[in-house]
């Protein structure tokens, strides 16, 4: 069994404009030790998702169907009383997007952390300080002992996020989940933030979910990518096999419109259009109002995740062969015509 | 370049007025706002009819509906409520009723106009002064910080005393003491704003300094005063009733909620009907205000909204769906509103500041 | 900047203001209207007497020169004497001082802790029942014009179930329990306001803090509600009221006044009510500066708590 399986999971905001259905009908897996990126745009639904895990939806939001079993146990099930006192900071934590704000400015870095200790161990206070104090030196924080003393404001946009990322790691957690962790920093700090995620994982053999709209990061760090399209996982595979054969059209246009070494930003092609409301999506396929290859049936059906290769899968109803058209081309010619690559990119990456 | 510098400060500009339109039409939502609208109104429409009665039609209609406010009656003397005196008659026999509704010409007399000359005396000094900066600046916030050092209930009956007691005079003082309070929410208004892009734009384009100033900055900052200014007009009344409560103020016989209290305080044992009802007006009145304030600057400020709780995420969340150009808010806005001396902090402290003196 | 120097800076700047407010004051009493000592001679002055006085206290001398003198009595603490009761001023505020202080305390001491309460509760029932009663109780509250609120509690209370005395004063040391009873109906008088308006804005400095990241990071981590609200945000919701509270004795002062004068208590707000009244220009001075150096080191204080317990001391 795995660590995380995630079925359904359906997390509804119930506003004047409607219902918006951030997430509808998502499913994954996790297994120990395993690095899952959730890739997408904004608005994708990835934070939502991940929130959802851990009951973390505020008013008007609310998680309205799925089940969700962690370790065994599940977690859909359980009171706000039992997530805050098992699951939260203890057996899954939370590395935040923004790292000047996550921290509490007025209490030190290492009483923050050493709070989260004292309530999820039976620690003593000293104990718990010198479990921070570790952490923070863990984490490549110099001078710990003296750091751990000061303020969040006395430290950088990276270390603060290595502060977070020791408070994640505080009570020896069985998944972290990371929303965005290095979004908000420099590009140089994300590059030592991306891997001081890869030694954690291989330090601790700790399962991660990194969200993101990054897929620079998700190579680093990810064993297995599970691409998000308006509140839907669209395509699910391992890193290097979705790299190298994507099969949903969304995923091969976003694997088009982002910058590699072996690729110019003159080739890039931006994704057209923006993503529809998600209070009242396309009908059938979600992604059918931008994708080149629409065909009538994208709006009758919803299409299932259809098994495509070993651990991939793919929703899109190309992959059935009851529609007899040719597997998608690995690089689509169709649609480069009529993308001007000179435009600003109006696609995921352009952040 | 040129060109394009200017539509984006048209942009601007069109965004301003119709960001104040919506504030107006958010406030429909607010069942507070439109309460104290509702009182607000209806105390305008009492104090213009009593203003066209008293000098066009020689106070015709209050007599016709009730009494003479300003005549007395020694057989009526503290005559308690009845159906010829609803709220009963005062020292010299006049109808308490009739007085209480002249009385609202007075209230609102005061803190329109009083409001109103610390409205632009503030805005005027203050937006100044953050412009200046520099030697010009701190000389006015040092002066302005020393009329604002001595309590405005002392400050106002000094200057009555030097000055004489007389409405005007109640106008002016407290008009004055007012000054401070929006000198301060303006110039800390106009010291963000000043960081702000389309100011650069401006520039850019060649703008003169005051017409930046008067054009783009005052305009954009003007919405954080008068929210103040709203909340400000309760204790402005209360204050200058407090004034004509101790003898500083309006003056025998015009009629004022706050002097109606002075006179009742020595007959409160056999005539209570005196004092309650000119205190309960000035409570309504203030009440209405605070209501209107307190509204506006709920839907003024862009993180929350009336219509519904938590909407404000919500709509955030449903715009970055609805486009998702949008990025996720990242970065430095964020952890620059959490600092304790960000303009928005600043802009809340003054705003919340004027609720007081 | 540390927070020595912070302090220095900070008491360095209330010179100017200082020396704003004694100009200011001159600028006012030689405003008033009418002549100086003519209140000390009484209804019948003989010239002689008036020009022997006015030469005494320096009247007849240029302004500046008064202006100098003025400023260089107020340095040696001598504000000046009391043309109708003919003594010094200062010694007559200080005698008062006692009752006005201990109205402010009392109030403070009341409004504070129960305004922190229900501003703590009212944002963590945002938007509930819980909130929406106490937001409408903090703007009656706001609302209220304290000389009528005091008004009606001395016909309640004292004339209609007469359990309170409807006004004076007695020290405490004198009769406690006696002093007691004189001072509850001004206390709950000059609180009341301040109570709604401290308790305004705990609640929307609470709202504001509760919609912050750091309280999605607690939550995330498993922390208890309770602890969310008085550990982490009640602490950060602190900041901001520090310096309010500081600028609401302003208000505070202002309302002694109003309320030694409903309750006849004999402090400072009387005494300086009555030195305007009668045109006692020592009185007049001091009332100004008095109020205001009380002010002013009420919000030094409270600048320097929120530089004590604000870890960002990041002034300017």
């Amino acid at each position: 069994m795995s660590l995380l399986e995630v079925s359904d999971l359906r997390t509804y905001f119930y506003t004047e404009a409607g219902i918006v259905r951030a997430v509808d009908g998502v499913d994954f897996e996790v297994e120990a030790g395993e690095s899952l990126g959730l890739v997408g745009e904004s608005g994708a639904g990835k934070s939502v998702t991940v929130k959802s895990l851990l009951g973390l939806i505020d008013v008007p939001g609310k998680v309205v169907d799925g089940e969700i079993y962690f370790d065994g146990q599940a977690l859909h099930e359980m009171s706000e009383q039992e997530l805050r006192q098992n699951v939260r900071g203890s057996d899954i934590s939370f590395v935040f997007q923004d790292p000047m704000s996550a921290l509490n400015p007025v209490h030190t870095v290492g009483s923050q952390i050493a709070e989260v200790v004292e309530y999820h161990t039976d620690r003593t206070e000293a104990e718990a300080w010198e479990r921070a104090v570790t952490l923070l030196d863990d984490v490549g924080i110099p001078d710990a002992e003296q750091r751990a003393d000061q303020y969040p404001h006395e430290f950088s946009g990276g270390m603060r996020q290595r502060v977070l990322i020791a408070m994640a790691l505080s009570c020896d957690p069985k998944l972290i989940i990371a929303d965005e962790p290095t979004t908000a920093l420099d590009v140089t700090i994300q590059a030592q933030i991306i891997e001081l995620f890869e030694e954690i994982q291989e330090k601790y053999g700790t399962a991660i979910v990194y969200v993101t709209h990054d897929l620079g990061v998700v190579r680093e760090v990810c064993d297995r990518v599970a691409v998000m399209y308006l509140g839907k996982i669209v395509e699910s595979a391992p890193y290097d096999e979705l790299y190298q054969d994507p099969h949903h059209p969304y995923t091969q246009m976003l694997m088009r419109s982002v910058v590699t070494p072996d690729r110019d930003v003159s080739e890039l092609e931006p994704i057209q259009g923006t993503m529809p409301s998600a209070v009242d999506p396309p009908s059938g396929c979600r992604f059918r109002t931008r994708c080149p290859r629409e065909f009538d049936e994208c709006g009758r059906y919803e299409p299932p995740r259809i098994q495509v290769g070993e651990n991939h899968d793919s929703a899109c109803l190309l992959h059935d062969e009851q529609f007899e058209r040719e597997e998608p081309a690995l690089h689509l010619d169709s649609g480069a015509a009529e993308t001007d690559s000179t435009s600003g990119s109006r696609g995921a990456y352009d952040e | 370049m040129s060109t394009d510098t200017s539509t984006n400060i048209q942009n601007k500009e069109f965004e301003t007025e119709s960001g104040i339109l919506a504030t107006i039409k958010e406030l429909r939502h607010s069942g507070t706002a439109m309460g104290g609208l509702l009182i607000v109104s209806l105390l305008l429409v009492m104090a213009i009819v009593s203003t066209v009665d008293i000098v066009l039609l020689d106070k015709a209609i209050i007599k016709s509906l009730f009494a003479d406010p300003h005549e007395m009656n020694t057989l009526q003397i503290y005559a308690p409520p009845s159906m010829e005196h609803p709220m009963g008659t005062d020292q010299y026999g006049r109808d308490v009723l009739a007085r209480i509704i002249y009385g609202s010409r007075v209230a609102l007399a005061i803190g329109i106009i009083a409001v109103g000359i610390g409205f632009f005396g503030g805005v005027t000094l203050g937006a100044f002064s953050a412009y200046k900066g520099g030697y010009v600046d701190d000389i006015i916030m040092r002066a302005l910080e020393t009329l604002y050092s001595i309590p405005g209930l002392v400050l106002a009956m000094t200057m009555m005393a030097i000055l004489g007691p007389s409405i005007y005079n109640l106008f002016f003082a407290y008009g004055i003491i007012g000054i401070p309070a929006y000198a301060r929410v303006i110039r800390s208004e106009v010291l963000s704003i000043r960081e702000e892009e389309y100011i650069d734009a401006a520039k850019a384009a060649g703008l003169s300094n005051y017409k930046i100033l008067f054009r783009e900055i005052i305009p954009n900052g003007l919405s954080a005063v008068l929210v103040q200014a709203t909340l400000s007009m309760g204790s402005v009344i209360i204050g200058a009733a407090a004034l004509s409560f101790l003898g500083f103020g309006v003056q025998p016989p015009t009629a004022s909620w706050g002097r109606m209290l002075n006179t009742a305080q020595s007959a409160l044992l056999i005539a209570p009907w005196v004092a309650i009802f000119p205190g309960l007006m000035i409570f309504i009145t203030v009440m209405g205000f605070n209501m209107l304030g307190d509204g506006l600057r709920d839907a003024m400020d862009p993180r929350t909204s009336l219509r519904s709780p938590k909407m404000e995420a919500l709509e955030e969340y449903a715009d970055r769906v609805a486009d998702p150009t949008k990025a996720d808010p990242v970065g430095s806005d964020d952890w620059l509103a959490g600092t304790a001396l960000s303009g928005k902090d600043a802009r809340n402290d003054a705003t919340d500041g004027g609720e007081r003196q | 900047m540390s927070i020595y120097r912070y302090s220095a800076r900070r008491i360095l700047q209330i010179i100017p203001v200082l020396l704003g407010v004694f100009s200011l004051t001159f600028v006012m009493v030689h405003a008033l209207p009418g002549n100086p000592v003519r209140i000390y001679l009484g209804l019948n002055p003989s010239q002689s007497l008036e020009q022997e006085l006015l030469a005494e206290y320096g009247f007849n001398q240029p302004l500046w020169k008064q202006y100098l003198d003025y400023l260089w009595r107020l340095l040696h603490g001598n504000i000046g004497e009391s043309f109708v009761r003919k003594e010094p001023v200062s010694e007559l505020m200080l005698a008062r001082l006692g009752p006005t202080v201990t109205l402010m305390g009392l109030s403070y001491a009341i409004a504070l802790p129960s305004a922190l309460l229900l501003g703590v509760y009212a944002a963590a029932t945002h938007n509930e029942l819980g909130d929406h009663v106490s937001r409408f109780f903090g703007l009656a509250g706001l609302s209220t014009p304290n000389f009528w609120l005091g008004l009606m509690l001395i016909f309640i209370m004292a004339y209609q179930f007469d359990v309170l005395p409807a006004s004076g004063y007695v020290p405490f040391t004198q009769d406690p329990v006696a002093s007691i009873k004189h001072l509850i109906l001004p206390v709950i008088t000059l609180a009341t306001a301040q109570t709604a308006t401290l308790m305004r804005m705990t609640r929307s400095s609470m709202v504001e803090e509760l919609s912050k990241d750091y309280v999605q990071t607690a939550r995330a981590y498993g922390l208890p509600e309770r602890r969310i609200l008085l550990k982490h945000a009640f602490r950060n919701a602190l900041l901001p009221l520090v310096t309010i509270i500081g600028l609401q004795l302003s208000f505070l002062l202002d309302g002694s006044v109003v309320i030694e004068q409903i309750f006849a208590i004999p402090g400072m707000g009387r005494l300086g009510y009555n030195g305007l009244l009668q045109q006692d220009y020592g009185v007049i001075i001091g009332l100004n500066i008095f109020f205001a150096i009380l002010f002013l080191i009420g919000v030094l204080i409270t600048d320097l708590a929120y530089a004590y317990i604000d870890p960002r001391i990041r002034y300017d």
